[in-house]
C-alpha cells in the first residue's frame, strides 16, 4: 500500500520536474524552430514547427553578413590567454594561501574575496588610462589581463576552499622525502584538482564568451571584434525588422557554447559540485 | 627552513597579485582618488573633497538606480537560491533521465546574455510577442501586456530573466550539497517520529549551509553589478525605469564628460557590494559554526 503510494509520488514528482524543465527550456526551442523559418512563419508562427522550406538559408545569410570568422577568433584569443593564464595562476596563489602559514597570506585571502565582489565598473577609466601608459591599451593582451584580474579572485576562492578540506599528509610525506613545495604543488596537488580546475576552466570560458562589458569599453570593436560585441552591434543596428536572419545569427554564436557544454558537461558538473561546495 | 617556505608562498601568490593589483585593486583606488576632483578626463583638475557624492545623493535619478540595483541584486539573489533549492531537490532522487534535466535547466546560463535578451525581447513584445499571443489564445481575446515596454514591469522581467539565467549552476551546487547529506541521518530522524518538513529544516538545511553560502555570495555579486542584460534587453529603458547602477556608470563614464562624477557613483557601487557580501558572509559564517556545534 505504502510503497504503491510512493510510486505515485514518485512519478508525481518526476512528470513536474519535466514539466518545469520544458518551460525553462522554451526560449532555447524557440530559437531552434525559428532559425529554420521564413520571416513570416516566424511572426504568423512562433511556437509551431517549421516547413523546413528555408533550408539553412538564415544561417548562412547570417554568416555572411556578421564577419563571424574574424569574431570567433579574437575572443578565442582572448579566451586562450585569460582562462588559461588566470585559472593556472590562481592555482598557484590557491595554495599560498590555504597552506603556507604567515598573516600575510591569511590577509590576502580576505583581499582576494574582496575582489569577487569588485563591480569591473568602479575601475575602468584607471585602467584604461594605465593601460595606455603601459602600450597596452586597445590590444588582445591589454583585455585578455583585465579578464584575467576579474577571473582570478572566484577562482582563487574555488580552490582555496578545496584545498583546506583535503588533508595535508600527502604533501607533508612528499616534504619529508625531500620534495620542494613547488614540485609537490606540481606533482601532487594540481592533480587533484582536476575537477576543479576543468570547471573553472568552462564556466571562466562561458562568462568571457559572452560578456558584453569589458570588450565594449575597453577596445575599439572595429579593431578587436569580440563575439558579444559584434552581436549586439548586428542585432541593435537591425532591430526587430529581420527576424530570420536574426535567428540565423542567434544560432550561430550558440553552436560553438552548446558543442561545449555537451561534450565537458560530465566534468563540469563533477568539478562545480565538488569545488564550490567545500569552499 | 620556515623563511623558506614563506618566500616560495610569495613566489606562488606573486604573478596573480601583480595582476590584480594592476586590473582592479590599484585602479579602484586611483578611482576613488579621482572621485574626490573635478577631473574630467583630460586637462588639469582640482581637489573638491567630497563634494561630488554630496552632489549624486542629491539626484532623485541616482537615488533611484541604487535602489532599483538593491531590489533587483537581492530579489534575484533570493528567487534564484529559492526557485534552484526546490528545483534541486526535484533532482535529487532515482531518476533515469537526471541528467538530461540537469542540462536543460543549465542551458539558459551558457546563453549569451545578448543573445538571451534578443529572444527574451521577441518573446515578451508587447504587441507580437509569444507570451502575449499565447495568453491571447488560452483566454480568447488579445491580450497586450507591456512586459519590458512599461516602466512598472520591466523590473519584474528583469529580475524573472536572471532568475531563468542563474539558477543552472545554483541547482548544480545545491544537489552536490544535498548529496552530503547522509540518508541515515534522515532515518533516524524519521524514526523518531520527526515530519518531513521537520527533518528538512532541522537536519537537511543546516548540512547545506555552505552551498547556500556560495549561491547567494554568487547571487549578491551578479545581482549588484548587473549590466548586460537590462543593457541588451531595453537600453535601461523604457524612461530609465531598467537604468541600474551599473548601466548609469556606463553612461557617467562613456557617454558624458562628467567623470569624476561617475567615478563617485562606481565608489558607491563598490563600497554597496562590499558592505553586503562581508555582512552576509558573516553571519552564514555564525550559522555555520552554530550548526556544527563549535
Amino acid at each position: 500500500m505504502n510503497n504503491r503510494r510512493e510510486k505515485w509520488m514518485n512519478a508525481g514528482i518526476g512528470l513536474l520536474t519535466w514539466v518545469l524543465a520544458l518551460i525553462v527550456s522554451i526560449p532555447l526551442y524557440l530559437v531552434v524552430i525559428n532559425t529554420f523559418k521564413t520571416n513570416k512563419e516566424i511572426i504568423t508562427d512562433p511556437l509551431g514547427f517549421p516547413t523546413f522550406k528555408v533550408g539553412f538559408d538564415n544561417i548562412v545569410h547570417a554568416w555572411e553578413k556578421m564577419n563571424v570568422l574574424k569574431a570567433y577568433g579574437t575572443t578565442l584569443s582572448i579566451e586562450a590567454i585569460a582562462v588559461i593564464g588566470g585559472v593556472l595562476l590562481s592555482s598557484f596563489a590557491a595554495y599560498a594561501v590555504a597552506r603556507f602559514e604567515s598573516k600575510i597570506f591569511g590577509a590576502m585571502y580576505w583581499v582576494f574575496l574582496s575582489g569577487i565582489l569588485i563591480p569591473m565598473q568602479a575601475a575602468f577609466i584607471p585602467i584604461i588610462h594605465n593601460m595606455k601608459a603601459l602600450g597596452l591599451n586597445n590590444t588582445l593582451l591589454g583585455i585578455s589581463l583585465v579578464y584575467m584580474a576579474v577571473i582570478s579572485p572566484f577562482a582563487i576562492f574555488v580552490y582555496a576552499g578545496f584545498m583546506r578540506s583535503v588533508p595535508r599528509e600527502l604533501e607533508e610525506a612528499a616534504y619529508i622525502d625531500g620534495c620542494s613545495p613547488a614540485r609537490t604543488f606540481l606533482q601532487i596537488i594540481f592533480p587533484m584538482l582536476q575537477p576543479i580546475t576543468a570547471s573553472l576552466f568552462i564556466l571562466q570560458f562561458i562568462y568571457v564568451w559572452n560578456d558584453l562589458l569589458l570588450p565594449l569599453v575597453m577596445v575599439n570593436s572595429r579593431d578587436i571584434p569580440t563575439i558579444s560585441v559584434s552581436l549586439y552591434k548586428f542585432f541593435a543596428g537591425r532591430g526587430m525588422a529581420d527576424m530570420s536572419l536574426l535567428f540565423g545569427g542567434i544560432t550561430i554564436v550558440l553552436a560553438p557554447v552548446l558543442i561545449l557544454f555537451v561534450s565537458f558537461q560530465r566534468f563540469f558538473v563533477k568539478g562545480l559540485s565538488a569545488g564550490a561546495v567545500k569552499g | 627552513m620556515q623563511k623558506k617556505m614563506f618566500w616560495t608562498g610569495v613566489a606562488f601568490m606573486l604573478p596573480i597579485t601583480v595582476v590584480l593589483f594592476a586590473f582592479l585593486f590599484l585602479p579602484v583606488l586611483q578611482s576613488f582618488y579621482y572621485s574626490l576632483t573635478d577631473w574630467k578626463g583630460i586637462g588639469a583638475y582640482h581637489w573638491i573633497g567630497f563634494e561630488n557624492y554630496r552632489n549624486i545623493f542629491d539626484d532623485p535619478s541616482f537615488v533611484e538606480s541604487v535602489k532599483r540595483t538593491l531590489m533587483i541584486g537581492i530579489s534575484a539573489a533570493i528567487l534564484t537560491n529559492l526557485c534552484g533549492l526546490a528545483f534541486a531537490m526535484l533532482l535529487d532522487r532515482q531518476m533515469k533521465s537526471k541528467s538530461l534535466l540537469r542540462s536543460l535547466f543549465y542551458l539558459p546560463n551558457i546563453i549569451p546574455v545578448v543573445v538571451a535578451a534578443f529572444i527574451w525581447r521577441y518573446i515578451l513584445d508587447a504587441n507580437s510577442g509569444m507570451l502575449n499571443e499565447t495568453l491571447g489564445q488560452l483566454t480568447g481575446g488579445r491580450v497586450t501586456i507591456p512586459w519590458i515596454d512599461s516602466p512598472d514591469h520591466v523590473v519584474w522581467s528583469i529580475i524573472v530573466i536572471s532568475v531563468w539565467q542563474m539558477m543552472g549552476p545554483v541547482i548544480i551546487i545545491y544537489l552536490a550539497a544535498l548529496q552530503g547529506v547522509s540518508p541515515e541521518m534522515k532515518e533516524a530522524a524519521m524514526i523518531d517520529g520527526a515530519s518531513k518538513p521537520s527533518i528538512f529544516y532541522h537536519v537537511t538545511l543546516p548540512l547545506i549551509t555552505p552551498g547556500i553560502t556560495v549561491n547567494v555570495l554568487i547571487g549578491l555579486a551578479n545581482g549588484i553589478r548587473i549590466f548586460d542584460l537590462p543593457f541588451a534587453l531595453t537600453g535601461g529603458g523604457p524612461a530609465n525605469a531598467s537604468e541600474t547602477l551599473a548601466i548609469r556608470i556606463y553612461r557617467f563614464a562613456f557617454q558624458s564628460s562628467e567623470l569624476s562624477y561617475g567615478m563617485a557613483a562606481s565608489f558607491v557601487l563598490t563600497l554597496l557590494a562590499l558592505v553586503i557580501t562581508f555582512f552576509f558572509v558573516g553571519v552564514s559564517r555564525k550559522i555555520e559554526k552554530g550548526a556544527h556545534g563549535e
